[in-house]
């Protein structure tokens, strides 16, 4: 687990010595002691200890009896936040996020492309995102089933959930370089070739699977019966509205992704009461993709109109600091980036919150997260430090 | 808007500026003066486009007007080193055009002004882009104006040089290209010489030579850029041709390239030192080539280094060249053989080598269209010439330090911390109210000041009130 073998001083951070090394003692017993231990259980432990093992948090509390033979960290100045979970991520495909050749794959899988040792992933777990949720790409109108894993770990722990949802869009993406003026024969013949086409797709996809079976549609059933969510890429008003639509006529559980308008329907979403994972925010706005008008406080928005929402695509903690900025409460901006996509993605049992009982899943700052100059001094997953600062 | 660039050069000849005689005092502020310690209340008066006092127990005119910064936070105007905007376009399609001026391309009405003013940048150095040879006369302008003869500070402060190949070049046809233009003028000046003095001189440090004194009426004698666009595929084909030759000047068909002349005049004020040399590194292998021609040209070189640059930081800090970085500060690097991702931080890595560095921002818009979430955006807050001083402090570069990189070294890079950089009595009112700490991720410019006249204020910025609070639709 953590060793003491290395140590260097640094007047930065005089609390952390110890260097990663591969698990072996599961049973050892550590406490992290920091001067703030926000459990997204209630308002922050000023100061607060946590006590983990065996890759899982046993206890949180302002103050635990230590037993002697148990390693102790004290933070000092340092804060503890639970692992960042990014709800809609690209990492670790590489070559392409879609199988351009077909408009409707369901049965395409994340997980056989992902690659779990991909340098996005570990930056991913240095910026102290823990959970991942990996959606393949958008090129296709039902592009197929995403994943969910840990940024770092054994391979074989790590996946929390092989297939998690099913990848839809009502985006133009799948149009890109369509045409319907070549030869026949021309691979450029390819449906859609605008965005009614895209929504037509879909449509007839859903109605037939209500009525046929085959394996691809067997995916569709599911996610009819409620089984298996939708995340949805819809950016401009009229495709979330499109996507509103389509949930409307089969039922779903949909999830929207991308959102960049979604300020200009919110009454509509929230009155649908379908979760937005937004796309990544900028820091200046103007024109999106697809020549979506966006706006700064995209998340302050929503949160007021009462609409459930996660910051994704890294960086979180640098975005929910400038979505503070911009107009969004501190609280709710912690919650999109631990407990919200959590919850999104039915893993509110094992992390986005620090209490007993769930994964080890932990991220040290140097200081009050909202002060731009802290920074991650590690990130903790299932138990073990897997990234930290150098 | 293309006539209009036309016109200006001729507005600029006869349009005064109007004289900001009205008297500012700013009250109540904690003020950052850049150049000496925090003033807690203290008071600043500007008179004339000047800063007449700063202190704590300053007098405040009768005749003032007095804005009150209680609970804010006073700085001088920030200055951006180095910019490719506000142009219609950055480069010339010809990459030997040492003779054009930013100041015909320079559009007073481009967001990006818009969005200086209401960042807190007050001063701009407008410099032709990478993407070039000899790139053109950057010009350094104030942020605000309606038409360039208000904005212009000074004008053919320095030229651009890209290291980085141009067209099918490559690396070393750029590098021939860059020294057959400099001997060639060297020559010409070398026999011009032999009746005058025209010798070649040792350049001042940027940082000591505070250059020209500003003179923004005072025009110098330089060729007007119109002919040059005719005559660039000409020129570019020919220089294709010929083979560079070291150290000599003779070339042929230099008769029949009308920008020849143009071309040597133009870097005949850079080789007397009488201009910068913003030498554009993209690799490490380019630092020790720029240097190389700095030293062999004499040049007043500036480094503008990117991201990979930091592989030559020895050579950069050996070299004692101002050095301003290309807006990504934070990179990350995977090493080779164990696969480890390492964190790259460009203004500790340079700091620790002792090198000050200045900074520079993205483009605040970012490109639209394009294919989904295909085009990743810049990183947040890389737009924010705050954010950059901000990010540097994170990694552990002092505030005060990072606080001027932002301010007084950029002015001192571009010869005018005369006039500008800090808030000092007999400097330029360039004054940015802030509501609080310059550096922290909530504070929000209040004021913009430039010259002594308010361009800027939050209160009626309606276009961040629409990006915050839109209206429902």
């Amino acid at each position: 687990m953590l060793s003491h073998g290395k140590t260097k001083m640094r007047p930065w951070c005089f609390a952390i010595l110890a260097v990663v090394v591969p698990m072996t003692a599961q049973a050892e017993d550590l406490f992290i002691k920091a001067s703030r231990v926000y459990t997204l259980d209630g308002p922050p432990l000023a100061p607060g200890v946590v006590h983990v093992r065996d890759g899982k948090i046993v206890a949180v509390a302002g103050e635990l009896a230590i037993p002697p033979g148990s390693r102790f960290r004290d933070l000092g100045s340092g804060v503890l936040l639970p692992g960042f979970i990014d709800a809609a991520s690209s990492a670790g495909l590489d070559g392409g996020r879609t199988e351009s050749t077909v408009e409707v794959s369901p049965r395409i899988r994340a997980c056989d492309a992902v690659d779990p040792s991909h340098s996005s992933l570990r930056r991913l777990c240095q910026q102290g995102v823990t959970t991942v949720h990996i959606l393949p790409g958008t090129d296709n109108v039902i592009s197929g089933l995403s994943c969910i894993l840990k940024t770092s770990g054994d391979r074989k722990n790590r996946v929390l959930r092989e297939d998690h949802g099913l990848a839809i869009t009502t985006s133009s993406d799948p149009t890109e370089g369509n045409s319907s003026r070549n030869r026949p024969d021309s691979p450029y013949n390819r449906q859609p070739t605008n965005r009614m086409g895209v929504v037509w797709i879909l449509r007839s996809e859903f109605g037939l699977a209500t009525r046929t079976s085959t394996p691809d549609r067997a995916v569709l059933r599911e996610v009819l019966s409620g089984a298996r969510p939708v995340f949805c890429t819809s950016r401009l008003d009229t495709d979330l509205l499109a996507a509103l639509r389509l949930r409307e006529e089969f039922p779903m559980r949909l999830v929207l992704v991308g959102g960049q308008e979604a300020y200009r329907v919110r009454q509509q979403i929230a009155a649908a009461k379908v979760p937005v994972l937004l796309a990544p925010l900028s820091t200046s706005a103007g024109i999106g993709p697809e020549s979506t008008e966006t706006i700064l406080n995209l998340p302050g928005v929503l949160h007021e109109a009462g609409i459930p929402f996660c910051l994704t695509g890294g960086d979180l903690l640098d975005q929910a600091r400038f979505a503070v900025r911009f107009g969004l409460p501190k609280d709710a901006a912690l919650e999109a980036i631990t407990v919200q996509p959590a919850r999104v993605l039915q893993l509110e049992q094992r992390v986005g919150r620090i209490q007993a009982g769930r994964d080890a899943d932990l991220v040290a700052l140097s200081g009050d997260p909202w002060d731009g100059t802290s920074r991650v001094l590690w990130t903790m997953i299932d138990g073990v430090i897997r990234a930290e600062e150098p | 808007m293309r006539c209009h660039t036309f016109v200006l050069p001729l507005l600029l000849a006869t349009a005064g500026l109007a004289s900001a005689d009205e008297v500012l005092a700013i009250k109540g502020g904690k003020i950052l003066p850049v150049s000496g310690p925090v003033i807690e209340q203290g008071v600043i008066v500007l008179r004339n486009g000047k800063i007449e006092a700063v202190g704590k127990d300053v007098p405040i005119p009768s005749e003032a007007k007095v804005l009150d910064a209680t609970g804010k936070v006073v700085v001088p105007g920030l200055i951006e080193v180095h910019s490719s905007r506000g142009m219609d376009q950055t480069n010339e399609t010809n990459p030997i055009v040492p003779f054009l001026s930013v100041v015909d391309a320079i559009d007073p009405s481009q967001d990006y002004f818009e969005e200086c003013r209401r960042q807190g940048i007050t001063t701009a150095a407008i410099v032709p882009g990478n993407n070039t040879i000899f790139g053109g006369q950057a010009a350094i302008v104030r942020t605000s104006g309606q038409f360039l003869n208000e904005m212009l500070i000074k004008r053919d402060i320095g030229i651009k040089i890209s290291l980085r190949p141009t067209g099918d070049r490559n690396r070393m046809g750029q590098v021939a290209a860059i020294r057959r233009e400099l001997d060639a003028a060297r020559e010409a000046m070398t026999e011009r010489g032999r009746t005058s003095q025209a010798q070649p001189q040792p350049a001042p440090d940027a940082k000591g030579g505070t250059g020209s004194p500003e003179a923004r009426n005072a025009e110098p004698a330089d060729p007007p850029g119109g002919g040059g666009e005719s005559a660039a595929a000409n020129d570019d084909e020919d220089t294709q041709q010929r083979r560079p030759r070291p150290g000599g000047g003779d070339q042929p068909g230099q008769e029949t390239n009308p920008d020849a002349a143009l071309v040597r005049a133009a870097l005949a004020r850079l080789l007397k030192g009488e201009q910068l040399a913003f030498i554009y590194c993209e690799l490490p292998m380019d630092v020790p080539q720029a240097i190389r021609l700095v030293k062999d040209y004499k040049l007043r070189g500036v480094l503008v280094l990117g991201p990979q640059c930091h592989r030559a930081v020895k050579q950069v800090a050996a070299s004692g060249l101002p050095v301003i970085l290309e807006p990504t500060l934070v990179l990350w690097e995977t090493d080779p053989r164990s696969g480890e991702e390492k964190q790259i931080v460009l203004p500790k890595l340079y700091r620790e080598a002792g090198v000050p560095v200045t900074f520079t921002v993205t483009p605040t818009q970012s490109a639209g269209g394009g294919r989904g979430g295909g085009s990743q955006p810049p990183m947040l807050g890389t737009n924010y010439l705050w954010f950059q001083a901000a990010t540097a402090v994170k990694y552990g570069v002092p505030y005060d330090e990072a606080l001027r990189a932002i301010t007084l070294r950029p002015a001192e890079v571009l010869g005018i911390a005369d006039s500008r950089g800090s808030l000092e009595p007999g400097k330029a009112a360039d004054v940015v109210i802030l509501s609080g700490d310059p550096l922290k991720l909530d504070t929000w410019v209040e004021t913009t000041i430039v010259d002594g006249r308010i361009v800027y204020e939050r209160a009626n910025d309606r276009k961040i009130k629409a990006l915050l609070k839109p209206e429902a639709e």
